[in-house]
């Protein structure tokens, strides 16, 4: 892992050579928004050339922590690990976007950021059998799951279930793997959340994730913050093996609907998991999704990423909106995606198109 | 910069399209001129713009420019910011105009005349990468491939005469371009169809495509495009001698066959190809080496700085060895057609005692095709001085032309070069320069030297001291000396459309005496 310095110098000599794939740069065509405006921003300010003040934090910020630059790289620059290095600097010094100082003091609150008590959200909807402790493997559905697809987990709890998988549902006061914090620069508080998680974590041999957004941020950013564990972690579609005649569709996708299928950018690129998620749908549905132009290692942001859309609002909503217009190309009436965090941008940007996750295929 | 020159322009388009920022200015400071790059890291803090602003239209373009005019600043047109002779640098600051906004692509309609074919109408902020997706997405290609593809614009492309890798097949940009739009340095638009007021018997694009930003700004082009090739055929040959894969290629493009891609690697360069063919999936796994023993890294890093301190001796000792040369070529087009192509181009290579090494060396080019750019900007950061110098000439000087910058440069850096472009008439040569001096001072100056020493040597041998790559800053001090009395012609053209030097000033040479 290069160090924030190696980082950002080496993007600094770089002609751009990513920015392409950057959804921010070609939103925004600013060459201060690309990949190598960013690091270079970060490493002029190191140098004495350019103050680390508001406006040169502000680009720390304008990423969708999607990946997309560092898959583009060769040199295997670890971008968005770098910028959110210096959101940690901007937030220790306060010189964050003022819109990200709050979220992060209203996340405080629940220790999430919808500001409910998740656990008993979860409680009043779940089946109280998967409540059963003491098993060796939990599921841990992540907060946008139970906020906004709690079916999706009950969902995942019958189908591991089926899929002779003794689980339970995790149930530890923090249902938030704190990645709002982390992308926010709050590492202090971030780690606290990281510490309570991965003491209650410990209990379990493995830990299947809902949400790629969680299982990245567990499995990588808490290792990368030193915490070291044993517990294995996966995403609900890796282990979910099912033969076809055992799951049944939702009526309405009988018709033969065409589904594209949406990458989530962390559990594509971040972690290499593209065909699953499509056997799932032809299992489910008895058809192939149809794909995006843009798609597997190419496929574009949905917009959610990166607390974009609280930093910069109007540049998250144009990516959304662009993706969602590569939707409408492919004649598909149904967007699936295996992110709830994705699934959910989708539905508030554009509520007239029908956004499904993955498990919600099921009857 | 006066503020009302700011205020006048965010009237005009917004205050969000405006910036004086800091940071702005510092990030519109350069392209990508290696020699940008090795000036900041010598600690030399360069020119900086006083205002960037994003027209979205052409009417906005016209209107900016002229506030420039009416208050006397110069005006820098910018697309990807990745050029590499300095083309969009802001040496008297000014105001960086960033067409990126400008980046549709229109129309694509088929045209019957003189003969069928295909045309888009694109604005010229597009990015090669998103048009040729775009274009993908349609069925279409526009067939223009540079190494910049992923980080440079339409509008790039076109002022500086850009070449992609498979020039051979779809030609040149200049070649490819139909009909543009632009705005001149006065502020007139200069529509679709029309002409330059003082020079209505010149099509527009033959004065303004190539003219780096120096005499208007093009918005639009109208860019000949093709379906998507049904077939491609790409495969390596190996030479055992350059000067007799040269008279393969000049035989191959001479008989009229008509390769996509036809690139010959010097023997040097030849060696870091197949190295990286070959093992591919060890370099994975020696990085991975490497980056658990920063220890081993550095020893590595060592080694190779002490091989570039003596690059002369490396040169000789492939003079010695029985090296050999590869050939890259590949055919795009109907899947029966190609094939007879591609026979035929080998029964001339195999006339010239070559191996056919088969299909996997072509397709591990075109998999890497893009991936020299990053060795750029890895060695800036290893402390070598590294640029690459297109230049051409034809057949009966091409060999002249590559022994005499290889002799002048040799004691100074490592020099690796291939061969591509190739036409019935000639070739370029690209150069890729490495050095390392020590320090980032003597590196600045060492590359500055390998820079003169290598035009005076391409201007000795009778080439061109700029293939595609422009001549911006980088080049300007050698153009009167290459265009002889045209300068003349083209310091005429810039006096008449650009009378008080704002569009782009001081660069290609435009203020040069004699």
């Amino acid at each position: 892992m290069k160090s924030p310095d190696q980082a950002t110098s080496l993007c600094h000599s770089c002609p751009k050579l990513c920015r392409y794939a950057c959804p921010v740069a070609e939103t925004d065509q600013n060459e201060a928004t690309t990949p190598w405006g960013k690091m270079s921003a970060m490493k002029l300010s190191e140098n004495g050339i350019l103050p680390f003040n508001r406006e040169t934090a502000s680009l720390a910020y304008k990423c969708l922590d999607c990946k997309a630059s560092e898959g583009a790289c060769e040199l295997d620059n670890p971008v968005p690990e770098t910028l959110f290095h210096y959101r940690a600097k901007a937030f220790a010094a306060k010189v964050a976007p003022p819109s990200i100082l709050t979220y992060a003091e209203q996340f405080q609150k629940f220790s999430n950021p919808f500001g409910i008590d998740l656990q008993k959200k979860m409680k009043s909807l779940l089946p109280r059998e998967f409540s059963t402790p003491l098993k060796k493997i939990a599921y841990f559905p992540g907060c946008s799951e139970i906020q906004h697809f709690p079916k999706s987990t009950a969902h995942a709890l019958v189908l591991l279930r089926k899929c002779r998988i003794d689980l339970e549902l995790f149930h530890e006061p923090i249902l938030c793997c704190g990645y709002p914090l982390y992308a926010a620069g709050d590492i202090e508080n971030f780690r606290e959340i990281a510490e309570i998680n991965i003491h209650a974590f410990q209990k379990y041999r493995e830990v299947i994730v809902g949400s790629p957004t969680c299982l990245q941020t567990i499995d990588v950013t808490y290792r990368q913050l030193g915490f070291r564990f044993s517990t294995r972690f996966y995403h609900v579609v890796e282990k979910i093996k099912i033969p076809p005649t055992s799951l049944h569709p939702l009526p309405e996708l009988r018709a033969g609907q065409r589904i594209a299928y949406h990458d989530p950018c962390h559990l594509g690129r971040a972690r290499g998991i593209y065909d699953p998620p499509r056997q799932f749908i032809k299992a489910a549905t008895g058809v192939e999704p149809v794909e995006f132009f843009t798609n597997r290692a190419n496929s574009s942001c949905c917009g959610a990423g990166g607390l974009l859309p609280i930093s910069s609002p109007d540049t998250a909503r144009q990516i959304t909106m662009n993706r969602i217009e590569e939707f409408k190309r492919t004649g598909a009436s149904v967007l699936v995606t295996a992110s709830p965090e994705c699934a959910c941008r989708f539905k508030a940007i554009d509520p007239k198109i029908k956004v499904m996750g993955l498990l919600d295929l099921l009857s | 910069m006066k503020s009302s020159i700011k205020k006048t322009l965010e009237n005009l388009l917004g205050p969000s399209r405006v910036a004086v920022d800091p940071v702005n200015r510092a990030l519109y400071c350069r392209d990508m001129m290696s020699g940008s790059t090795l000036e900041m890291k010598a600690g030399l803090h360069p020119h900086l713009p006083d205002l960037i602003c994003w027209p979205e239209t052409t009417e906005e373009v016209s209107k900016i420019v002229r506030t420039a005019n009416h208050h006397k600043i110069p005006v820098i047109p910018f697309g990807g910011g990745s050029g590499v002779s300095g083309g969009t640098l802001p040496l008297r600051g000014g105001i960086m105009i960033d067409l990126k906004r400008m980046a549709s692509l229109e129309t694509i309609k088929r045209v019957d005349d003189p003969y069928p074919h295909y045309v888009a109408t694109i604005q010229s902020g597009i990015l090669g990468e998103h048009l040729e997706r775009k274009l993908n997405e349609r069925g279409y290609t526009l067939g223009h491939f540079p190494s910049s593809i992923l980080c440079a614009t339409l509008g790039g492309y076109l002022a500086a005469r850009s070449a992609g890798q498979l020039s051979s097949r779809y030609g040149k940009i200049e070649e490819m371009v139909e009909d543009l739009e632009a705005v001149l340095p006065l502020g007139t638009i200069v529509p679709f169809g029309g002409r330059i007021k003082k020079y209505p018997e010149v099509a527009p694009k033959e004065i303004l495509v190539g003219s780096e930003g120096t005499l208007g700004i093009i918005t639009r082009a109208r860019m000949r495009i093709h379906p998507m090739a049904p077939a491609a055929r790409y495969r390596g040959i190996s030479f055992n001698s350059l000067s007799s894969a040269l008279r393969a290629i000049r035989n191959i493009m001479q008989t009229g066959l008509r390769p996509s891609v036809i690139r010959l690697y010097d023997e040097l360069d030849s060696l870091l190809l197949k190295y990286g063919y070959e093992a591919d999936d060890r370099k994975k796994t020696g990085k991975k080496f490497l980056s658990e023993f920063p220890y081993l890294s550095s020893l590595k890093e060592n080694a190779f700085h002490a091989l570039l301190h003596h690059p002369d001796w490396i040169q000789t000792l492939f003079q010695l060895a029985p090296a050999e040369c590869l050939l890259i070529i590949g055919f795009e087009g109907d899947a029966d057609f190609i094939r007879h192509q591609e026979k035929e181009a080998l029964k001339i290579c195999k006339e010239r005692i070559a191996r056919d090494l088969g299909e996997k060396p072509g397709l591990h080019w075109l998999k890497k095709r893009y991936s020299v750019s990053f060795k750029m900007p890895d060695l800036l950061e290893k402390d070598c001085f590294v640029d690459t110098i297109e230049v051409a000439a034809t057949w009966d000087r091409l060999e002249a032309l590559y022994e005499g910058v290889r002799r002048e440069l040799k004691k100074q850096c490592l020099v690796l070069a291939h061969f591509s472009h190739a036409y019935s008439e000639g070739c370029s040569i690209y150069f890729t320069v490495i050095g390392h001096t020590g320090s980032a001072r003597k590196n600045l100056e060492s590359y500055r030297q390998v820079w003169r020493k290598a035009m005076g040597a391409t201007l000795a041998a009778g080439g061109t001291i700029s293939h595609h790559h422009g001549i911006g800053l980088l080049k300007a001090e050698w153009l009167a000396q290459e265009l002889g009395g045209a300068m003349r012609f083209f310091k005429r053209i810039k006096k008449e459309l650009d009378p008080h030097n704002f569009m782009n000033p001081g660069k290609m040479g435009l203020e040069m005496m004699g």
